[in-house]
């Protein structure tokens, strides 16, 4: 019974089948990217274990489909099993051996990635400093207040995927129970207007809230578009404290409890790290006559203030600033649009990958295993042609 | 066999690590850099700047500034000729005046003046804003120019914007349409704007072009450029002051042309330029800090006598009085007209609010100085002597 189990997990028809398999989601998460862009299709196929896909307008799910981590645990397993019971260790598979293990690599690493690379945005104009990246697409709500020194916040963030209408948070710092009232993965702020609004009520009773109105649009799938998320909670403590509006688009509300100002704030999930980066200056040329552009290059200040560093780095285009675990690639550039003509700004995309390394020993490990398994074919040729010419 | 095991079982504990991404996160972190568009003074917070124009008025009547009166309470004197037709609402939040019209189908307008401190945010941000309410696409700068016209405002000339949104946006039936005039005034910027269903607002458009010829800008100089000069920024010889930005009161005083009654102005007292809410006002230069006097009116008792006394002495820092109190804490004035008002002297900490109401059958008038105790107490002679010197 064991044995039958090692035959199929180290048969080669196994191999075949998950390759095919593979070729199979790749094309179904492809259809599915159209409808729920790249980010959604990614979680859905291939972050998984099982999915399906629908064609539009179906009432079921139509086509079961294997997950990614179904998939690449599968090839990992198969390909390890095969080595133990099937292979045989002789010198002259060698070089097989390598590309396999180069090959085993090559998916354990992307496992890795999946789980510990983290990927951020740092956005700034001319003259700002941030200590901190944020998240392109994931929001928290946040509550902060003073730490008792005059610079730290204590923050106690709550993920935007915990916000559901109906939820009752508690957390053991903070003063006030948390009720979801409303919930929204997009939504636009807009002040009340008697007219137009007579018979919609202000969104909350304290805070920006009551002058304000919340739309829901419709979550975007683009690229180049982002859900502003938008809630209405009720905070309650030892007095009720109202039904709060708080939205992306919001800057910070104050909530006094028993004296203690806490601010509240939805925003882009936040990463801090213990440097940080001032923008000293943008650069953004374009070849002459077009909008193609040629460069975009940052300026920016490095100050670790722990280890006493403080230098200025340039950040551009195929010369990202590796530091500190992280790398800071260019990413966008522009210029606020304001009257009286804006300061350039510039956005950083913050990578943070452990397992960066896994691809290059994977595709090495895996290049040197076929030349090895060439060069020993090859040396064989040549020494069985030369006694017959002889 | 114990190799593949393992694997499996490692699979599946990395998945399990892998979802830690729905926690409650608990840090410290230091603290932002403050934002930079003011609080609300109620501990609130401030709206993106697109749509920032919630003033400091909204705290009513309890902010004590010196200088010019800009808290939203202050019942206006009506410096215009409301339409027939147009009822009038109570003014409430930010607005200074309200009034409506609507008929039986249902349909319905609105029409509110909103005065605000500084440019307000700008024309383009407010025209957005505007455009938004109707369902309106936002306009860039080069639109603006398409959509504004020139119209006369009193004795001067403004900027109006005609909106017209097609989408059926009110009650899902009625598109609407709004007209929006933009009048600086000093330091403050007043919005006249009507709003509400299309063809109601087209109807009622000779109605508020002509309202807005009869807003009282204050100025008997008369500017026709949009912008108005600052205040009190012509030199005021004694007492025939003859200020080229503002009001000119010489010692004849209005002489009724624009309503106001005739009187003596002091020395040293300079015409400060058009405020909105006021008819007339004066400056008091002094080392100490300038004195403000202001002339309003409003209809009906103006809220009545103890409310209005009430108010003044908020704005000092004394306590309210009770209904009965009133009479021992003030003293009858009697004007050169023949008209009998009332005189009050309210004695803050750090200023001082000398003033007179004289009702007037439908009206009531309002004579105010406000100024740091000391200037008050030095031009207290003066001031009642200018009361007394009222001759509607």
């Amino acid at each position: 019974m064991i044995s039958k189990l090692f035959q199929f997990l180290s048969s080669l028809r196994l191999t075949v089948v998950l390759l095919g398999l593979g070729v199979v989601v790749v094309f179904f998460g492809t259809l599915g990217q159209t409808s729920d862009g790249l980010y959604v299709a990614q979680e859905r196929y291939f972050r998984s274990w099982f999915s399906y896909w629908t064609p539009h307008g179906a009432a079921f799910p139509v086509v079961p489909l294997p997950g990614g981590y179904l998939l690449g645990t599968m090839l990992v397993i198969n390909l390890i099993v095969a080595h133990f019971t099937r292979f045989k260790w002789t010198w002259s598979k060698s070089g097989i051996f390598l590309t396999h293990i180069g090959i085993i690599l090559l998916l354990l690493g992307q496992l890795a990635t999946d789980m510990l690379a983290r990927e951020s945005i740092m956005s700034f104009r001319e003259g700002d400093t941030r200590n901190y990246s944020e998240s392109s697409m994931d929001f928290e709500l946040a509550f902060l207040r003073s730490a008792g020194s005059n610079t730290l916040d204590q923050v106690v963030a709550i993920p935007a995927v915990r916000l559901k209408p109906g939820d009752e948070l508690h957390h053991e710092l903070l003063p006030f129970g948390i009720r979801v009232k409303e919930a929204y993965e997009n939504a636009r702020i807009r002040l009340r207007a008697p007219v137009m609004d007579s018979n919609r009520p202000p969104a909350a009773t304290q805070g920006v809230g009551a002058r304000i109105v919340i739309d829901a649009q419709p979550p975007t799938r683009t690229m180049d578009a982002r859900n502003v998320p938008a809630a209405v909670i009720e905070l309650s403590g030892p007095s009720n404290l109202g039904t709060w509006a708080v939205s992306g688009e919001l800057k910070p509300q104050v909530v006094t409890v028993e004296g203690t100002e806490w601010r509240l704030e939805y925003r882009s999930v936040r990463d801090y790290k213990p440097f940080a980066l001032t923008l000293l200056k943008t650069t953004h040329e374009t070849y002459p006559g077009t909008d193609i552009p040629k460069n975009f290059q940052s300026r920016v200040r490095l100050r670790n203030t722990e280890s006493h560093e403080d230098r200025e780095v340039d950040i551009y285009m195929n010369s990202p600033l590796r530091y500190g675990g992280y790398t800071f690639f260019q990413y966008q550039m522009g210029k606020e649009q304001l009257a009286d003509g804006g300061r350039g700004t510039s956005a950083l995309q913050v990578v943070r990958n452990p397992s960066w390394i896994t691809p290059y020993l994977g595709c090495i490990l895996v290049g040197v295993g076929l030349l090895v398994q060439f060069l020993m074919h090859l040396t064989k040729f040549i020494a069985r042609r030369k006694p017959r010419a002889a | 066999m114990r190799f593949t095991v393992v694997t499996v079982v490692s699979a599946l504990a990395w998945m399990a690590v892998g979802c830690g991404k729905d926690e409650v996160r608990v840090y410290q972190a230091p603290q932002d850099a403050p934002p930079v568009a003011a609080a609300n003074p109620q501990g609130g917070a401030a709206l993106t700047p697109a749509a920032s124009e919630i003033p400091r008025s909204a705290a009513s009547g309890s902010s004590s500034s010196a200088g010019p009166e800009s808290s939203a309470s202050e019942r206006p004197a009506v410096p215009w000729t409301v339409p027939a037709g147009w009822e009038e609402k109570p003014a409430s939040g930010m607005r200074v005046a309200s009034y409506g019209v609507k008929r039986p189908d249902g349909r319905s307008v609105d029409i509110s003046v909103v005065a605000m401190g500084g440019g307000a945010g700008g024309e383009l941000e407010n025209v957005n804003r505007w455009r938004d309410q109707i369902g309106l696409e936002p306009a860039t700068e080069a639109d603006l120019a398409g959509l504004r016209s020139i119209i006369p405002a009193g004795n001067r000339q403004v900027v109006m914007y005609e909106l017209d949104g097609k989408k059926a946006v009110l009650d899902g039936k009625y598109a609407a349409r709004t007209l929006a005039a933009i009048l600086p005034a000093g330091e403050m910027t007043v919005f006249f704007k009507i709003t509400g269903e299309s063809a109601l607002v087209a109807e009622q458009k000779p109605q508020f072009l002509a309202w807005l010829k009869s807003v009282d800008t204050g100025g008997g100089g008369g500017e026709s450029a949009p912008e108005a000069s600052a205040s009190s920024s012509a030199p005021a010889p004694a007492s025939a002051p003859a200020a080229s930005g503002g009001s000119e009161r010489a010692s004849g005083g209005g002489g009724g042309a624009d309503g106001l009654p005739n009187w003596q102005v002091p020395s040293g007292w300079k015409a400060a330029g058009p405020k909105p809410m006021r008819l007339a006002s004066f400056d008091i230069p002094d080392a100490a800090g300038n004195g403000d006097v202001s002339i309003s009116k409003l209809s009906g008792n103006g809220g009545g006598l103890l409310a209005n006394v009430n108010r003044w002495r908020g704005q000092v820092g004394l306590a309210p009085l009770e209904a009965g109190a009133l009479a021992a804490n003030s003293k009858a004035v009697a004007t050169a007209g023949g008209d009998s008002g009332t005189w009050v002297e309210l004695v803050g900490t750090e200023k001082t609010i000398l003033g007179a109401i004289v009702a007037r059958g439908e009206v009531s008038w309002f004579f105010k100085l406000t100024a740091p105790s000391a200037v008050a107490a030095q031009n207290r002679e003066a001031f009642e002597q200018f009361v007394r010197s009222i001759r509607f």
